[in-house]
């Protein structure tokens, strides 16, 4: 997987080019530390110790705010048993852009990237096994919390999105 | 073009075989959010016989190309050392064939020619059989009609001396992976990452080694991926497309899938995996999904996007 440093993206435009591309590429890194069962001599990376801090100096960007308002219709698609409405809403509208945010994390914010992309395959079982609509709801507002966080921790201010959260 | 080069080298750390989606050169033709994007979803291309070559399409907005074929036309840009700086050399001409990702093929009507597609539509890359002869720096350059409209986009990728990763005709490493046997020790979702969205381990793809399975001479196909960490968008689909082919022909090989990440918060690989993606200087890119015959020797690789009709291809040809 890819571990390279990553420049973080500094305008709208900019990051959409870059993102699309890595979306397709999935690249990876030889200098990844790798388990090794037979001496476990792995190195873990630093942690943090909770949720990247949203800056209130951030300015506000309507096209991450576009995905995160994108991911709280969606919920409330789904809050109103319309989950076809919003699969499509979702896939439609925020689900590329958090493969994309997520490459862009860096190693120090793997926690975030872990919520972010465990919360987005819980969503995408539940489109894919008829999941249960409020509980399809719940994931979807809290993707929308993470994916909002993820933004801040690139130097985007999504929260706007959130304010069309259930 | 030096600047497309250098953001080829940027892309993986430096040393893969991976194409920027953006044309540092303003080469496009036209402009605005309908302007045509390409980014190289190939891995690990070298020099040598035909192999399959994948790009993918987008508009500057983010919306995919889909459907029909477009034409993909390569140059050579030089080494490391001079590319940039010479003239690109023509090189091959080739057709590719729009691939839809495992799940995302389309019902009813398809269209056929190119058009932009919301992210609901089907999604996926543009195939082609492409032979390069020699290692280096290449172009390609993408000539579609996408919606109607003539439309051009160009990338550029490195072509290895050498493939890297596990080929065809090479013997396959005797991997002895996790499965759900494997000790408590061992973490759930470093059997299969989608134990962090289930909370149980699925036994179908999970049940036995690479090296147990050639041990006893059965075929083995075995994908390499990380359903839930993935980054790409591509691995959960083609490992449920895996897992449902294995549901049919079971009894032709045996079916496994090796977890990327032993710990994705520490940055921990398996070594099951790496033992695959991460040696002699490969890059570590997923998902691959690899046909081994009964003789250990690996018979088809793909690496991406696979969908299943050329998986059961491959399989049935095992036989003849």
């Amino acid at each position: 997987m890819r571990r390279s440093p990553r420049a973080r993206p500094v305008g709208p435009v900019l990051a959409g080019l870059m993102l699309a591309g890595l979306m397709l590429a999935g690249c990876g890194d030889g200098d990844d530390i790798f388990d090794d069962s037979s001496t476990g001599t792995t190195e873990p990376a630093p942690s943090t110790t909770g949720p990247v801090l949203r800056s209130r100096t951030l300015p506000a960007d309507p096209q991450f705010a576009a995905v995160v308002e994108g991911l709280c219709m969606a919920a409330g698609q789904a809050g109103d048993g319309s989950v076809a409405q919003a699969r499509t809403t979702f896939f439609d509208r925020s689900h590329d852009a958090i493969h994309e945010v997520a490459d862009s994390l860096d190693d120090h914010e793997r926690p975030l990237e872990a919520r972010l992309l465990e919360t987005k395959a819980r969503v995408e079982a539940a489109f894919d096994g008829d999941g249960e609509p409020a509980a399809l709801a719940a994931d979807l507002a809290d993707l929308a919390d993470a994916a909002s966080l993820a933004y801040a921790a690139i130097g985007a201010d999504a929260s706007a999105g959130l304010a069309q959260c259930p | 073009m030096a600047a497309l080069i250098a953001l080829v080298l940027a892309a993986c750390g430096g040393g893969g075989g991976q194409a920027s989606a953006v044309d540092g050169g303003g080469d496009d033709v036209d402009e605005g959010p309908d302007a045509l994007q390409a980014a190289v979803a190939s891995f690990d291309v070298a020099a040598g016989p035909p192999g399959r070559f994948l790009v993918g399409l987008f508009s500057a907005d983010r919306r995919l190309v889909a459907h029909g074929a477009v034409e993909l036309s390569f140059s050579y840009l030089g080494t490391r050392a001079d590319a940039g700086t010479t003239t690109p050399e023509p090189g091959p001409v080739a057709q590719a064939r729009f691939l839809p990702l495992p799940g995302s093929e389309a019902l009813g009507a398809v269209p056929t020619e190119p058009v932009f597609v919301s992210g609901s539509g089907s999604r996926g890359v543009y195939e082609a059989e492409v032979a390069f002869d020699r290692a280096g720096f290449w172009q390609v350059e993408v000539t579609a009609v996408v919606d109607g409209v003539p439309r051009r986009a160009e990338a550029a990728f490195e072509v290895l001396a050498e493939n890297k990763v596990p080929t065809v005709g090479e013997d396959a490493p005797r991997t002895v992976n996790h499965t759900v046997d494997s000790p408590p020790e061992v973490p759930r979702a470093a059997i299969d990452s989608r134990f962090t969205v289930t909370g149980e381990v699925d036994p179908v793809l999970h049940d036995r080694t690479v090296a147990a399975a050639l041990d006893a001479g059965r075929p083995v196909v075995l994908v390499i991926s990380t359903p839930v960490y993935c980054r790409s968008q591509f691995c959960g689909p083609v490992t449920d497309m895996v897992a449902e082919v294995a549901g049919e022909y079971g009894g032709a090989a045996d079916f496994v899938h090796i977890e990327v990440w032993r710990d994705f918060q520490a940055l921990e690989i398996n070594a099951a995996a790496a033992e695959w993606i991460l040696q002699d200087g490969a890059e570590g890119n997923e998902p691959w999904v690899f046909v081994i015959g009964g003789d250990g020797v690996i018979r088809a690789r793909f690496d991406n996007v696979v969908n299943r009709a050329d998986l059961v291809e491959a399989l049935e040809a095992l036989d003849a």
